[in-house]
């Protein structure tokens, strides 16, 4: 088992916001969708893994060396793309490729080239007057130049197109072919995730609330749909949540086999959405049905 | 560490050109200031240009690209302090040419002197004044530290000049201290006053970096 | 090979592949010891995990339809015409289990059913 990814323990605290006891590991060849809500601690990880912030507890093992004592080794190896624009409006796309390139002993400048040509990238056009698809494309082609083994990414698709949200999810599953790199995407756009994604990770308010193939996770849980009148009773312990509208309930239940076995045909079984099951796992609102 | 203070000089483009304009415009109305016209116009130069980075830097959030990139941060810090340097450099040889555009096309006017004094000036008041401001720019950040770094800016200019006059005034004092460096060789001369900036930088970079590594983005 | 996913469907993904893939071995259409695609060009094509695409392919090797080799990739297996018989009457099984238990939830009895079958089998 090649592990790219292995956090244990890991905490932090600021004013208002703590990380609590952070563990998952990913291994090489899989993408891993961290998925929660705003303000889950999302960002947080990633900044805690990328030295941007300092952990409080806990440990972080990125391609199994310590992320603080191999710092510079360890990033050699990531590529990033962040949501927010991080590099300078001023310069020119090849002046920052420029700035970038020198600091990776495995540039690769054919690779960047390359993806120069496919996506289209305006070499001599100042980033800030760049589109914010071509912002992340650009981010993409430098991370993807240096023959980096993950993929770092923070919401590359939040304002972005659907148009070009799809040719992201092409070029990465392109990337995925030969089962050497690992990609950590981090999105509350679950949707981009629904297709692509082999693990998924949920947390919600600093805490990690599930971490389980994809595979799993839409096998062991399900979307119960029925009547107002539904008889729950029987099984109303296995309901993450539930919902009421004027003409039905509707919940997220654990256990499919057993939800099938005691509602059977009294109602309407359906495979969850990574939606779905971000919102029902992180729903605020105890709207219950009580069972009768 | 080139490649940082590359970039530093390439966000400013047009900074650059009005460094430039600025640097012409010092030479004629500090024309009456003897020695001192040199190093305030580096100074003020050098200033407008090493926080023009500092500003470019934080408005792109750059700090985030720097960190997450392989490199130290001591040597993101170390860059900003050597690039301090090159920035003097620039401006004395701007200045310099200047000077000689001047002679050549014999223009009318005063300027200030362009003497080894002045530059000597000019390295020295840059380095005091950014081994002051760069710690706090290095743990707030160039926007919070703002209006602190004016301040000390003021402050540097109005005490070198509250320190020339007080040469003027105790001549008695001065001609004791040129009689102690008369004695000296050069080479003792350039130590004892390069030697204290020295220090005092390095101690600011120390600074700093501790800084830095704490700071969180 | 053609494979045709439906995501609205409430079969998993990896069965809907295990069920065309059979379908197509034992029609004839992918022939013995033809190559299949690599698991991750195949989660690549479909747009799927790869781990989906690896269950699939596992449960094929299980049920004898496909082989893998390591290194080389993974083959259509020699069919086995027993096999494949049992496979049915598997199928047949489950099929009829369905019946029966839908048959009990209205209250059918059994021989109610068995009529139903001969009329089916008159058409």
């Amino acid at each position: 088992m090649d592990k790219i990814v292995e956090i244990t323990g890991l905490s932090k605290h600021y004013k208002g916001f703590s990380l609590k006891n952070i563990s998952f590991s990913l291994e090489r060849g899989y993408i891993m969708g961290f998925i929660g809500p705003n303000g889950a601690g999302k960002s947080t990880t990633i900044k805690l893994m990328m030295n941007l912030m300092k952990k409080d507890g806990g440990q972080i093992k990125l391609f199994g060396l310590d992320h603080e004592k191999d710092e510079i080794a360890v990033k050699e190896r990531i590529g990033f793309v962040y949501d927010e624009n991080c590099f300078y409006d001023e310069l020119t796309v090849e002046e920052m490729k420029n700035f970038i390139r020198p600091f990776y002993r495995r540039w690769d400048e054919a690779a960047f080239r390359r993806y120069v040509r496919e996506f289209g990238l305006p070499l001599n056009k100042q980033i800030k007057r760049l589109s914010k698809g071509m912002k992340m494309k650009f981010a993409l082609a430098a991370a993807l130049s240096h023959h980096a083994e993950l993929l770092i990414m923070d919401e590359p698709t939040s304002g972005l197109d659907p148009l070009v949200r799809n040719e992201l999810l092409d070029i990465l599953r392109t990337l995925m072919e030969d089962g050497d790199k690992s990609v950590f995407f981090s999105t509350h756009i679950t949707s981009d995730l629904d297709k692509i994604a082999d693990y998924i990770t949920l947390i919600h308010e600093g805490e990690i609330l599930l971490s389980t193939t994809k595979e799993e996770l839409l096998e062991e849980y399900c979307i119960v749909k029925g009547g107002k009148n539904l008889d729950l009773s029987a099984c109303r312990e296995l309901f993450i949540g539930l919902e009421e509208s004027r003409y039905g309930i509707a919940g997220l239940a654990r256990n499919k086999g057993d939800v099938i076995k005691r509602l059977g045909g009294s109602a309407v079984i359906e495979k969850p959405t990574l939606e779905d099951i971000l919102l029902f796992f992180t729903s605020r609102s105890d709207s219950h049905v009580s069972s009768h | 560490m080139y490649h940082l203070i590359k970039k530093d000089l390439l966000v400013q483009k047009r900074a650059l050109l009005l460094a430039l304009c600025l640097l012409v415009w010092f030479s004629l109305t500090f024309s009456g200031m003897g020695i001192a016209g040199l190093s305030l116009s580096v100074l003020a130069v050098t200033y407008f240009l090493t926080f023009g980075a500092s500003a470019s830097d934080e408005k792109n959030r750059s700090d985030r690209l720097l960190i997450s990139l392989p490199v130290r941060k001591s040597l993101i810090v170390a860059a900003k302090y050597v690039s301090v340097y090159v920035i003097v450099a620039l401006t004395l040889f701007l200045v310099y040419f200047i000077h000689l555009v001047i002679k050549f096309l014999q223009l009318p006017v005063d300027v200030f002197p362009f003497t080894l004094e002045g530059a000597a000036g000019s390295v020295a008041a840059s380095t005091l004044y950014c081994a002051l401001s760069f710690p706090l720019i290095f743990k707030y950040g160039y926007m919070k530290s703002r209006m602190v770094n004016f301040i000390l800016f003021f402050l540097t200019i109005g005490g070198s000049s509250f320190f020339l006059d007080w040469f003027q005034e105790n001549a008695g004092l001065i001609q004791k201290i040129k009689e102690f460096f008369a004695e000296r060789s050069d080479w003792e001369t350039a130590a004892l006053f390069v030697t204290p900036a020295l220090v005092i930088y390095i101690l600011s970079y120390c600074l700093s970096l501790s800084f830095y590594r704490k700071r969180e983005f | 090979m053609n494979i045709i996913l439906s995501n609205s469907a409430n079969e998993p993904i990896y069965l809907q592949i295990v069920k065309q893939v059979k379908e197509q071995i034992i029609k004839g259409e992918l022939s013995e010891g033809e190559a299949l695609p690599s698991i991750r060009n195949l989660a690549k094509e479909l747009k799927i995990s790869v781990i989906t695409a690896k269950r699939a392919y596992d449960e094929l090797e299980k049920e004898g339809f496909i082989i893998t080799i390591g290194g080389k990739g993974s083959f259509v297996a020699p069919i086995n015409k027993e096999m494949l018989r049992e496979n049915r009457i598997k199928r047949i099984e489950e099929k009829l289990s369905e019946a029966l238990a839908e048959a009990k939830l209205i209250g059918l009895t059994l021989e109610e059913l068995q009529e139903m079958m001969k009329l089916l089998d008159e058409e």
